[in-house]
């Protein structure tokens, strides 16, 4: 009976002449109840900055071959709703590629808690003390030079090292009885002898335990499980530090700031690469790609947000207690009050025709990123040069009022807006570069819940969605370029999206769409809440 | 505006055939310290023409750039690198106006934010 429990509990240990045993290390990926639909790709977008070796997908034919060269998720126990509770299986290629990874998670990750390498598993302690013991210990000691289990063998046979455990329950908080008293199993279980050090352990254990009730406090419904293994990375919440309620200046559609942290992971800014920014605000989003260590660009055509800034009377910024005394706030402000490099150029400029020289070898191949938040008209509607009027653009301003004319601006539609931004960001990506942006989506009988605008050079690598009311929604879409543009090619592609009919038009009359379909609004609601966290 | 931003710009009126290089009129002229990453400079060098930031840099009395620029240079001469990052990056023009070479049409520069909105007649 033990030994079935075993045999169920953890596979990979107990079958060690399988051909899933020689492939690298097992991982428990712990993530945060945050976001649910976006975890799995920001761990994605990080592994193609720390290593680069991918994932594999079940529909990309057989694993043979494919063993020790890619990353490879394993779905959580349970039903479907597991799927969105905090822990899942990540099985990486190489126990080094496991650190490259568990590296860069641990210093910029937003939506993992912590990479634990995973030693045992069961469904009860006991269960999960045996396979440790007949699993790890003795198999690692047997079996020494299977890639999983160094990290095993020299912890075992270091015993004047020092440790620390990390009780964790789902949905609730182990008692620390109760946590010393699984402390003390599992230390009998694998005959680890050591110091405790809080500060600085040679070894850092976590226990994940998943035995409540979940359905009680609105959580997706999991069975009862215990996982326990050596961390390799935790995350804090450094994204905190940008809180939008601290920050001094702020329009009403400032990205919030972790999300701008999520898109500026989705998107790989690290040093020496740039981002660009069409509809840059207040900057929110660059202040996280800035973060990030990348250089910035930012353009927009609302002079109120990019230049005049607000008048801040005497305010008092809270938790720093700092008072700026009548001072001026703009979009500079927030990079200099976090100490972050301000943006190498803002531009007031129109997405619709950006003023970058035309010539291929300056144009092209200018960012590495595009990062926006484009105005769809559900928050704030798009703006676009060339007067509200048409018969504005046949006259010319008077010389003598050139110098103070303020152009007005014409109405720009969501399907021009979108079309216009994908291609920008074909025209202006390196190959390889990523555009990563948001897309409403909304629950209307017309409109497939999947449909996505497309581009001939762009290929669209994730897309995450949010719901954020019962019917509307916004799916978090990241693009990577695959080819260099053709001009031609894009016009004839920009001309059928915009054609009379076409499925992006619809996105024209999205209120409406979503408003007349009360037949959908019925749709049955998850008892937990899922996605709209 | 840093000169980098200059140097990416020119003028989109309809119909200007004459767009490039805007000329640079500089009423306020700041310097702000930006971090030296040599990886970056030489990833931006295939993006530039030289010769419009060599003569809007002059335009400014900033010298120092040479006439052209060798491999060689970019990859380990560390003294044309600084002199490079410098005037590409840590020159701000914060008040002023970038001029179209053709039509004249000026450009306000307002707290280092070129404004290149066009007129309701221009596009």
């Amino acid at each position: 009976m033990a030994m079935a429990m075993t045999m169920m509990g953890s596979p990979q240990t107990n079958s060690s002449c399988g051909e899933e045993t020689k492939w690298g290390t097992r991982l428990l990926c712990v993530f945060r109840m945050r976001y649910i639909d976006f975890r799995v790709a920001e761990v994605e977008a990080l592994e193609q900055m720390a290593c680069g070796l991918g994932f594999y997908r079940e529909n990309e034919g057989p694993l043979i071959g494919k063993k020790g060269t890619m990353f490879k998720w394993e779905a959580p126990k349970g039903g479907e709703e597991a799927r969105d509770g905090p822990f899942w299986y990540l099985r990486a290629p190489t126990r080094e590629a496991a650190e490259k990874l568990a590296a860069v998670v641990g210093e910029r990750g937003v939506l993992v808690k912590c990479l634990v390498d995973l030693w045992s598993e069961g469904d009860t302690l006991e269960a999960m003390a045996l396979d440790l013991r007949q699993g790890a210990v003795e198999d690692a000691a047997l079996r020494p030079d299977v890639e999983d289990r160094k990290s095993r063998v020299a912890c075992f046979s270091d015993k004047g090292s020092t440790f620390k455990f990390s009780c964790e329950g789902f949905g609730r908080r182990i008692p620390m009885q109760e946590q010393l008293a699984v402390i003390d199993v599992l230390c009998r279980a694998c005959g680890h002898v050591g110091k405790v050090s809080l500060k600085q352990p040679q070894y850092d254990f976590y226990v994940g335990n998943t035995a409540v009730s979940p359905k009680e406090h609105n959580l997706p419904s999991i069975p009862d499980h215990w996982y326990f293994g050596l961390l390799l990375c935790r995350t804090t919440t450094w994204y905190d530090a940008y809180k939008l309620s601290e920050r001094k200046y702020l329009g009403p559609t400032s990205m919030d700031h972790e999300v701008a942290a999520l898109m500026a992971n989705m998107a790989q800014c690290r040093p020496g690469k740039l981002a660009f920014d069409p509809y840059v605000g207040t900057g929110s989003i660059l202040v996280a790609c800035s973060h990030a260590g990348a250089m910035t660009y930012g353009g927009d055509i609302d002079v109120r947000v990019i230049i005049w800034g607000k008048e801040k009377e005497c305010c008092d910024v809270k938790s720093h207690g700092e008072f700026v005394q009548n001072g001026k706030v703009d979009v500079w402000t927030n990079f200099d009050s976090y100490g972050l490099p301000r943006p190498l150029g803002l531009i007031r400029c129109d997405a619709s025709s950006l003023p970058f020289r035309r010539q291929a070898a300056c144009s092209e191949d200018l960012f590495d990123a595009v990062v926006c938040d484009p105005p769809y008209g559900i928050r704030a509607g798009g703006r676009k040069q060339g007067g509200r009027q048409a018969w504005m653009r046949d006259r010319e301003v008077p010389e003598d009022r050139k110098d103070s004319h303020i152009p007005s601006t014409a109405a720009y539609s969501t399907s021009e807006c979108v079309v216009d931004l994908l291609d920008l960001s074909a025209r202006h990506l390196v190959v390889g570069g990523r555009l990563v942006y948001f897309f409403p989506s909304a629950v209307t009988g017309e409109i497939p819940r999947d449909w996505l605008p497309s581009h001939p050079c762009l290929e669209v690598e994730h897309c995450c969605e949010q719901e954020l009311t019962m019917v509307w929604g916004r799916k978090l879409v990241t693009m990577v370029k695959r080819k260099p543009y053709d001009p031609d090619e894009a016009g004839e592609h920009r001309k059928r999206q915009l054609a009379l009919g076409s499925d992006l038009l619809k996105f024209d009359r999205l209120y409406e769409l979503v408003h007349s379909s009360s037949g959908e609004k019925s749709k049955k609601v998850k008892s937990y809440k899922g996605k709209k966290i | 505006m840093k000169l980098l931003t200059h140097n990416l710009l020119e003028c989109h009126i309809k119909g200007v055939t004459n767009k490039y290089p805007f000329l640079v009129e500089a009423q306020q002229v700041e310097q702000t310290e930006v971090d030296f990453n040599p990886d970056f400079l030489r990833r931006m060098y295939p993006k530039l023409d030289w010769k419009a930031f060599k003569d809007t840099a002059e335009g400014l009395k900033l010298e120092g750039l040479p006439d052209s620029v060798t491999e060689e240079m970019l990859k380990s001469d560390e003294a044309f690198l600084r002199a490079f990052h410098h005037i590409l990056l840590e020159v701000d023009v914060e008040e002023g106006a970038l001029i179209c070479p053709e039509t004249g049409r000026r450009f306000p520069i307002v707290k280092g934010i070129p404004n290149l909105l066009l007129n309701e007649d221009e596009c």
